[in-house]
């Protein structure tokens, strides 16, 4: 769906010039919720700019829904950004218009006629639970509620592709929280790709699919957030997922019910190692995506194997739990077998590792 | 009756006289404002968007357009209109009268209206304008539907600050015979010693700078919803 070929962007400023992206090469599959996470200055904002070619790259290829952007007119560019919607940290509505009038701007500039129009943000309106507060003016709404104007403004073409900045960095916990279940469902709904550019963790694990990290103007590590969370590879993946509300309560025990607090217990070394009867070890990564069960507790309760858990972060996500942990089985290798056979029946995804210390992770 | 014919009498035997001279003023400051602001509105928003930064970047051209704004602005009324009388007298055959004053009005308001649109317009949060970029939104599309509206009530309290400027210059246009409440109170008030009329013409003036800034600032605050 977008495809970047070697972008690479400088900045000239008072005569120094800063290269801010050094050559990026990206595709998002269409229908995905693709993150890019990276510190302040990383060139996210940037990046994000060079979609819609807001920003031109000083070099290098934008393909959007097959076309490429970098060979178009300026006349057939703007045609081509009205399928691509823009989401923004600060809303940029315009206060002079009331909710009704800015989700209607684009349609404007797009020359629908006015009948189309008013039936379309009728529509709109609605889908973003705003019908009461419509003829309000921006002063008059609260930041989520003027992100959901933000939110309907973009999609009034129906675009094929929704970019956004940091859409939910000016927002309270919980407004977040409803903004993202209302991107996660628009692209459900519609099948609409999303690029969401933020510095947060918790937004990557409540809505992407994938994940980019950047660093210094680069993409350090790429791929499926269950996988980059699991095993970051970089040192900023990491940071970033410390940071996460996730790391802030314990990754694990965030993830399951009231249960789990003597797993934690044990997670962190008190029941003492049956260290007789282990004869055998193993390391196994479990993707615990989709799974609603608390496996990891009942495994605990009912094998005799002993289980530790190594590493690895989960959240709740919008279809259950995300994220993957490594843990340590030990025993006989009969008890080893039956706890594995447990989680596969369960729908785990298990996976035999290197053992967490010999890959140099902490434990 | 007879204690204003005492106490006025000049303007009660010219009633007539100050109703003419109230009408020309309203004519020349109404008549200069309206092609102030449709002069101003173009070169503000030429002097924003040809500025380094804004949409169309034209140093060149913004330079050239700051500097004759500049000059207009800069040279005093008084002399804008001795400068313009070969002008008005190649224009409209007279340098004389209301209609030739209207031409220095308009040259000496319509630079400084302009620059009080830029600065309306310079105002317009630049994310806005970027959303109306990322919405595939023409130059022209922009600047009516986006930077217009969003500055307009800085826009109107321009026009009454122009207007009220106007009401001033147009008493100075009374050297060329302009007419009007301030060449009124010079002439028959200053140097005819009728104290009631230069009393009368300067109340009428107050009057009408009063009414029109209270229903400048009403248009203001109801376009205004931040
Ligand atoms: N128009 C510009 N002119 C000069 N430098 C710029 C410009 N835009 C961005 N930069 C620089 O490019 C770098 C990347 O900026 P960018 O806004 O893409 O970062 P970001 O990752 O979005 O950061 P943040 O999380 O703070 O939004 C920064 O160092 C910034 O100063
Ligand atoms: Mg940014």
């Amino acid at each position: 769906m977008i495809e970047l070929h070697g972008i690479r962007k400088t900045f000239s400023t008072g005569g120094k010039t800063v290269e801010v992206l050094k050559g990026i090469d990206l595709s998002v599959q269409k229908g995905e919720v693709f993150g890019l996470i990276g510190r302040s200055g990383a060139g996210k904002s940037t990046l994000l700019r060079i979609i819609n070619l807001l920003e031109r790259p000083t070099a290098g290829r934008v393909v959007v829904d097959g076309v490429e952007l970098t060979a178009l007119s300026e006349r057939e560019l703007r045609r081509a950004r009205q399928r691509i919607g823009m989401v923004f940290q600060h809303f940029h509505l315009l206060w002079s218009r009331t909710v009704r009038e800015n989700i209607a701007l684009p349609l404007e500039i797009a020359g629908v006629p006015k009948r189309e129009i008013r039936q379309r943000v009728d529509e709109l309106v609605e889908l973003v639970g705003l019908t009461e507060r419509a003829d309000a003016y921006p002063s008059q709404l609260s930041g989520g509620q003027k992100q959901r104007v933000g939110i309907a403004r973009a999609l009034a073409n129906r675009p094929h592709v929704l970019l956004c900045d940091e859409a939910t960095s000016a927002l309270d916990p919980e407004t977040t929280d409803q903004i993202l279940d209302l991107l996660r469902s628009i692209n459900r709904r519609f099948g609409l790709t999303v690029v969401l550019v933020t510095h947060e963790m918790d937004v990557i694990q409540a809505v992407c699919d994938r994940v980019a990290v950047m660093e210094g103007g680069r993409i350090v590590e790429v791929g499926p957030v269950a996988e980059v969370v699991a095993r970051p590879q970089t040192e900023t993946a990491r940071r970033f997922l410390q940071q996460g509300r996730a790391g802030q309560r314990g990754a694990y025990v965030s993830a399951f019910s009231e249960e789990s607090k003597p797993v934690a217990a044990q997670a962190s070394g008190v029941r003492a190692p049956r260290a007789a009867a282990e004869t055998a070890e193993a390391y196994l990564r479990l993707d615990l995506a989709g799974i609603t069960a608390p496996v990891v507790e009942e495994a605990i309760r009912r094998y005799a194997a002993d289980i530790r858990l190594c590493e690895g972060s989960l959240a709740e996500g919008p279809d259950g739990v995300r994220g993957a942990l490594v843990v340590r089985v030990a025993g006989t290798p009969e008890e080893i077998q039956a706890v594995t056979d447990y989680w596969k029946a369960a729908g785990v995804n298990v996976t035999a590792v290197a053992p967490v210390a010999e890959r140099g992770v902490r434990a | 009756m007879n204690v204003l014919a005492e106490l006025f009498p000049h303007v009660v035997q010219n009633w007539d006289g100050v109703l003419q001279a109230t009408g020309e003023t309203l004519y020349m400051v109404g008549v200069s404002l309206l092609f102030s602001v449709l002069l101003g509105i173009p070169l503000g928003v030429l002097l924003v968007l040809t500025s380094p930064g804004h949409l169309v970047p034209m140093p060149w051209i913004n330079k050239l357009l700051g500097t004759v704004v500049n000059v207009f602005r800069s040279v005093p009324y008084i002399v804008l209109i001795l400068w313009l009388l070969p002008v008005s007298r190649l224009l409209f055959g007279t340098s004389f009268g209301p209609t030739a004053a209207i031409l220095s009005l308009v040259a000496g308001a319509a630079p400084f209206y302009a620059r009080l649109v830029e600065t309306a317009l310079r105002e317009v949060d630049a994310g806005v304008i970027e959303a109306a970029r990322a919405m595939g939104a023409s130059l022209w599309q922009i600047v009516l539907k986006v930077l217009i509206p969003e500055a307009l009530p800085a826009m109107a309290a321009g026009v009454t600050v122009t207007g009220v400027g106007l009401v001033g210059y147009s008493a100075m246009a009374g050297v060329i015979g302009s007419g009007g409440l301030g060449a009124m109170a010079y002439n028959y008030g200053f140097n005819g010693f009728q104290n009631d009329t230069l009393l009368v013409a300067t109340l009428l003036l107050i009057l009408m700078v009063q009414l029109f800034q209270a229903a400048g600032d009403r248009i203001v605050r109801r376009l205004d919803k931040r």
